[in-house]
């Protein structure tokens, strides 16, 4: 008798597992049917407070949420009908410390040998590539001078570039801020075909570093010089707002929302307005005014 | 006899849930390990805010 229990527990560890096996980390493909290595084509939200996170970016922007099934710790974002990012629990991580944060996630042809090259060029690797199921295959890192980042082979899911002006509420460019610009884009550029445009601004009489990297004559992303000295290096994803208007209406929200309004909005030299806020565990996260008309001009002579 | 039968049943219904634990989170974050990010930054006047921050973002 005391064998036959054995033998079922046995059988029954090991279908557990079996079961575990089929269903372990099983994220949903990216929204696309193509491969743009160096773009960025995902976000993921770390949050330490998960409930209000949800109710600040629903309210501001509209996004619902969706959570996977079978208990797995992972919610996918939606804007207007679209997947645009995802959110994790971080109470639900085995942390002691709080990384509540955006991460940017980087499509490349290979994760291993691209994460290979982080360790190489003094990085870190804090999880090596993992098989993410559908999503394809995704490692996590820091790159040598300490910005965390993803970097995702989606196995020909990466979404299209399709030209079009991001929605207000989408993500609509990524910059990395970092202490070494030259240093850091000329590391970046190992890791996709990407062209490395320098461009010498100034503001107020102070010097900014800023490369655009480029690939698929696409601007990727860009790399300036860390604007806030208290921060350390880190990826910066910036939302679309559509006006000025829209800013002042988002920003009397925040706070009131449990965020916080870390940057007010601010002229760009450029034209239109940049601001930073944070949300309620912390995660920072930039606004910038894009409107439509000139959106569509820039789309129309970069063809 | 009978006593470490009950400690291997033990054993594996202890490994069974920790399969399972296992399963159902994807712990691809939680290795992190450091405190990155805006956690720590509180902005306002005299927080380190460069104005240059308005040359960021979107260009064209």
């Amino acid at each position: 008798m005391a064998w036959l229990k054995l033998v079922v527990t046995a059988a029954l560890g090991a279908l557990l597992a079996a079961a575990c096996a089929t269903t372990r980390l099983d994220i949903p493909a990216l929204p696309g049917e193509g491969s743009t290595p160096g773009k960025i084509v995902w976000h993921d939200l770390i949050t330490d407070t998960p409930e209000a996170s949800r109710t600040f970016y629903r309210e501001l922007f509209g996004w619902e949420f969706k959570a996977l099934g079978g208990g797995v710790n992972y919610e996918v974002i939606y804007h207007q009908g679209q997947p645009i990012g995802g959110l994790v629990d971080q109470t639900r991580l085995p942390l002691q410390t709080d990384i509540s944060q955006w991460v940017v996630v980087l499509s490349v042809d290979d994760t291993d040998a691209a994460a290979a090259k982080f360790s190489a060029a003094g990085g870190t690797v804090f999880t090596p590539p993992t098989s993410l199921g559908s999503r394809g295959r995704l490692a996590v890192v820091a790159d040598p001078q300490g910005a965390v980042l993803a970097l995702l082979e989606s196995g020909g899911h990466d979404p299209a570039d399709n030209g079009a002006v991001p929605a207000s509420g989408n993500f609509l460019w990524n910059e990395l801020w970092t202490g070494d610009v030259t240093r850091a884009g000329d590391f970046y550029a190992t890791l996709a075909p990407y062209v490395d445009t320098a461009r010498d601004l100034e503001y107020q009489g102070q010097r900014v570093d800023y490369e655009i990297l480029s690939s698929a004559n696409q601007a990727r992303l860009g790399i300036r010089n860390n604007p806030i000295t208290q921060l350390p290096p880190q990826w910066v994803s910036y939302l679309r707002v559509a006006d000025t208007q829209q800013m002042q209406d988002l920003l009397a929200r925040v706070e009131s929302l449990g965020g916080k309004v870390l940057v007010p909005a601010t002229a760009r030299p450029a034209g239109g307005e940049v601001a930073i806020i944070a949300d309620p565990s912390g995660a920072g996260i930039a606004l910038q005014t894009w409107p439509l008309a000139r959106a569509s001009a820039d789309v129309e002579a970069s063809q | 006899m009978r006593l470490l039968l009950k400690y291997l049943s033990a054993l594996l219904l202890a490994l069974a849930m920790l399969s399972l634990s296992g399963c159902s989170d994807p712990h691809v974050y939680g290795n992190i390990g450091i405190s990155s990010g805006f956690g720590g930054y509180h902005g306002g006047h005299g927080s380190g805010i460069s104005t240059s921050i308005s040359i960021g973002g979107r260009i064209f």
